[in-house]
């Protein structure tokens, strides 16, 4: 390419930009954008509440059951027993914390950092529910409930981050 | 009067009063808001995503993630000023998530993700909108936002999660890259 060239692309370029700064509203979405809109936010204020409460009070029946389940029991395994059982919960605790982390990779790598994930709070009760179900379970390693439970709230913590992450739907075709 | 509006009102800011009654639940006032605003989220958004049909989503993701942000708007720049850095956020970050939930649907590099988003109505932009758009996408983006929007590079290179030097390059890039293309036409 000549140097003449070269000038006149850069000019042009340079008055390209120019036009393109001065003229902002230049574009007009081909579609109505405004009713996607309206409906997204009425089924966002419908439908994250219920969904949440419900998650939220099935979590807070369940370990409020089994915690007075559990207190009422007296514990029944031997001495020798413990670090087995612990050895048990600690490897299904780690199983979880490595599908969590790998989940995470995933979504700070694609650029969503840890305070853009909307549902923090949530995040952190469950990861709460998790530690107190499992220091039930150090008490109580033969109750069937408290591991389901357990399993329960592992898998919801991941379901959460995953919705986090998923990419949005197509609101203009609502 | 809360500091929130008198702040707002030193910047003689004519979005004060629709901001104040979006953010109490007005939905009125909120589309009122969109009305006047929207063509130039969707002319940053465009020209960031490179497709007409992930703009339009896009568009709408940024009022709809705006609506629950409102309240979060102190006044401290220009109403206008605030959407636009609101818009920018959102838009990169959706545009993340889709190049690698795409990727990962796909196991396809750049190429292929660009690809996918050419549009056949490129017809109706601009001649250097139909250019921007064969740009990579972080060398769009830093394009966009510094020669384009204005941003300095200190803020692009905040607002990407990239290094200053970087920012730097990408321009210098994508200036090389639209020269070249423009002296071919």
């Amino acid at each position: 390419m000549s140097e003449s060239t070269k000038t006149n692309a850069r000019k042009r370029l340079d008055d390209l930009i120019l036009d393109a700064t001065q003229t902002p509203e230049r574009y007009e979405p081909p579609q109505n954008l405004w009713r996607g809109i309206e409906h997204g936010l009425t089924r966002q204020q419908q439908r994250s509440p219920v969904w949440l409460r419900y998650v939220w009070a099935s979590a807070a029946v369940m370990v409020v059951a089994i915690s007075a389940m559990t207190l009422q029991w007296v514990p029944t395994q031997s001495n020798d027993e413990v670090p087995e059982i612990m050895r048990l919960i600690t490897a299904v605790n780690q199983h979880h914390e490595s599908q969590r982390n790998l989940l995470l990779t995933s979504i700070q790598s694609s650029g969503v950092t840890a305070g853009e994930l909307s549902s923090q709070t949530e995040l952190e009760q469950l990861r709460q529910a998790a530690a107190q179900v499992t220091q039930q379970l150090m008490d109580d390693p033969n109750n069937q409930s408290l591991w389901q439970l357990l399993q329960w709230l592992h898998q919801q913590e991941l379901e959460l981050l995953k919705a986090n992450f998923a990419p949005r739907q197509n609101w203009q075709q609502a | 009067m809360t500091a929130q509006v008198i702040t707002a009102h030193a910047f003689n800011d004519p979005d004060v009063h629709l901001v104040e009654r979006a953010s109490d639940g007005d939905m009125q006032a909120f589309q009122a808001l969109f009305e006047r605003h929207h063509r130039r989220v969707y002319g940053l958004v465009l020209r960031l995503a490179g497709n007409i049909d992930v703009a339009q989503d896009l568009t709408q993701e940024v009022f709809i993630q705006l609506w629950s942000a409102l309240k979060s708007f102190r006044g401290e720049s220009k109403f206008s000023t605030w959407l636009h850095t609101v818009a920018t956020r959102v838009a990169i970050s959706e545009l993340r998530k889709q190049k690698r939930w795409f990727a990962r649907l796909h196991t396809a590099g750049d190429d292929d993700y660009d690809h996918h988003l050419v549009h056949e109505d490129s017809a109706d932009l601009s001649e250097l909108d139909r250019l921007i758009q064969k740009l990579p996408p972080q060398t769009r983006w830093v394009f966009v936002l510094h020669c384009i929007e204005g941003l300095r590079h200190e803020e692009v290179s905040q607002e990407l999660g990239i290094a200053v030097g970087t920012s730097k390059a990408q321009v210098h890039r994508a200036r090389t890259l639209l020269e070249e293309w423009l002296s071919h036409e």
